[in-house]
């Protein structure tokens, strides 16, 4: 199993994973233009698709959806939730192309295991992914308020990790966005901060080589270089020194990471 | 009815009437040319209007990264040998050096003869910039750089030299970070005039006074548990009318005023 995070970031987002014989996006919040430039870069393209999971309608998630589903023939699956709440945004999706993938629920795709589960946002019926793949795990987790306990069983042990690692909390507080705006990021059903994404990730890792790809950081509350900090400094205050067994990596809003096995 | 004279009688109408509503717009237009519309008085305008005059250097950064640095952990083994200073460190992280024998700095003190002194009697001296000299307390207050930019006002990154009143320097307090350096993002910086701007808009400046430095510098943005992280930021130092000098400080990406607190962990942004 292979993965690279195409985009990452409230501009728009795409995760692309494969295996031999499957290739999956999980989102498609980036024109389909430069979908397809990402994933030249990764020398892949659309035309192999198996299909596009949807982990909920905010735009930043959807924009490219219907253009790249249409254009390629390439299946989209998603909770009723999210389908209802994304008819309209998506434009006209042929029957034959439209799939359920209820939330809680695996799909298996030849060797390739896909697990959803529940996360904490704003949106109807927000869910993310595990892949499994010959006891090898990936987790996608980003656009959530919090990290709960059952969260927590679900992305227990994995090999890599594409973590959100939203925003610095003091910066947040001193930006010059509404206050309603700031309350809904803090919130339940927001984005998870920079530290508290950290304690999350120092609960689920094992001690085994793990990478985490820390994403959806917000374009003025955060940087790379502080994200990365910052996380590691809290790892190491619960007892996980980067380097040794756990790697960070960046994400970027315009630039598609190396494609990685796990 | 002639049809053709009806004709005609139309033309001559909408003809004379195009050219009267064509005057009407000409007149107008010329008008409105004539009046000037409040909101677009330029800011050096309204400067001039209010006698704030300009005597220090345009600074043309335009692009400028983040940076970090780690409080630094003073150990007695890197301090250097002197048989006229002695050393105490305080909390592992402020040093404390006294001088045996106190050090003249000259029947004058001023910027040049502090800078000689800091640079060849002070631990690591030269990675600092003079900030104010007070002659009434009788100190000079240092910050430390980051590529040659200060760090305004961070408690960890802070010099002061404590002179007698025979001009002989007698005690330096020291305050350092280390591992600093820039994030490899670089970001757009609001201009030095835009900072001059925000702070005329909040009635900062005050009519009659004088722009007398704008430098830019780093000032504390987040506190990691072992990092700080500092953005650039403007500073604008304003000579009233009486002769005394305020500073003032402006982030230099977003444009936010910044105060700083006497408490040295807190940092203000309006």
């Amino acid at each position: 199993m292979r993965f690279s995070v195409l985009a990452s970031g409230s501009s728009g987002n795409a995760i692309y994973v494969e295996n031999e014989e499957h290739a999956f996006l999980v989102d498609a919040g980036l024109s389909g233009r430069k979908i397809d430039e990402l994933l030249t870069s990764i020398d892949r393209n659309n035309k192999k698709l198996s299909g596009i999971l949807v982990t909920h309608e905010h735009s930043d998630h959807i924009k490219g959806l219907g253009i790249v589903a249409r254009k390629y023939q390439v299946p989209i699956y998603a909770n009723v939730k999210t389908w209802k709440a994304m008819d309209h945004l998506v434009g006209k999706i042929p029957l034959d192309q439209r799939f359920h993938f209820d939330m809680e629920t695996v799909k298996t795709f030849g060797s390739l295991d896909i697990q959803s589960f529940a996360v904490s946002h704003d949106a109807a019926d927000p869910m993310f992914y595990v892949f499994h793949e010959n006891g090898r795990k990936l987790v996608l987790i980003t656009d959530t308020g919090y990290v709960s306990d059952r969260m927590k069983g679900y992305i227990q042990g994995a090999d890599s990790y594409i973590f959100e690692s939203n925003h610095d909390v003091g910066m947040l507080q001193m930006c010059r966005y509404p206050w309603s705006i700031k309350r809904r990021i803090l919130s339940d059903v927001g984005h998870v901060s920079n530290e508290d994404a950290a304690v999350a990730m120092s609960e689920v890792v094992e001690e085994k080589p793990t990478r985490i790809y820390l994403s959806h950081l917000s374009k003025d509350n955060n940087m790379k270089d502080l994200a990365r900090m910052s996380v590691t400094q809290t790892l190491k205050s619960c007892g996980i020194v980067t380097g040794e067994f756990l790697n960070l990596y960046d994400t970027d809003t315009n630039k598609a990471t190396k494609l990685v096995t796990v | 009815m002639d049809w053709n004279k009806i004709k005609t009688i139309f033309i001559i109408v909408f003809f004379i009437l195009n050219i009267f509503l064509f005057l009407l717009f000409f007149n107008r237009y010329n008008e409105a040319q004539e009046y000037q519309v409040d909101g677009e008085t330029t800011i050096q305008e309204r400067l001039q209007a209010d006698n704030i005059r300009f005597n220090s250097t345009p600074v043309d950064t335009i692009k400028e990264s983040y940076a970090s640095g780690n409080i630094q952990v003073y150990s007695f083994e890197d301090l250097p040998e002197s048989e006229n200073q002695t050393y105490e460190v305080f909390n592992s992280t402020e040093l404390l050096a006294s001088f045996n024998e106190p050090i003249g700095l000259g029947t004058l003190v001023n910027p040049t003869v502090v800078n000689l002194f800091v640079n060849e009697h002070v631990f690591n001296g030269a990675s600092y910039e003079l900030f104010k000299i007070d002659e009434t307390s009788m100190e000079a207050t240092y910050f430390q750089t980051i590529n040659n930019r200060q760090i305004f006002h961070n408690q960890n990154a802070l010099l002061t030299i404590y002179w007698n009143e025979e001009n002989e320097v007698y005690k330096y307090e020291q305050t350092a970070l280390e591992d600093l350096e820039a994030f490899e993002q670089t970001e757009n910086l609001l201009t030095d005039d835009t900072a001059v701007e925000v702070l005329y808009q909040r009635n900062l400046i005050k009519p009659n006074s004088t722009i007398s430095l704008i430098s830019l510098g780093y000032s504390t943005l987040v506190q990691l548990t072992e990092t700080q992280v500092f953005a650039p930021t403007w500073r604008v130092r304003v000579e009233l009318q009486d002769g005394t000098n305020e500073d003032y400080f402006v982030n230099a990406v977003e444009g936010k005023i910044i105060e700083f607190s006497k408490d040295p962990e807190e940092i203000v942004e309006q």
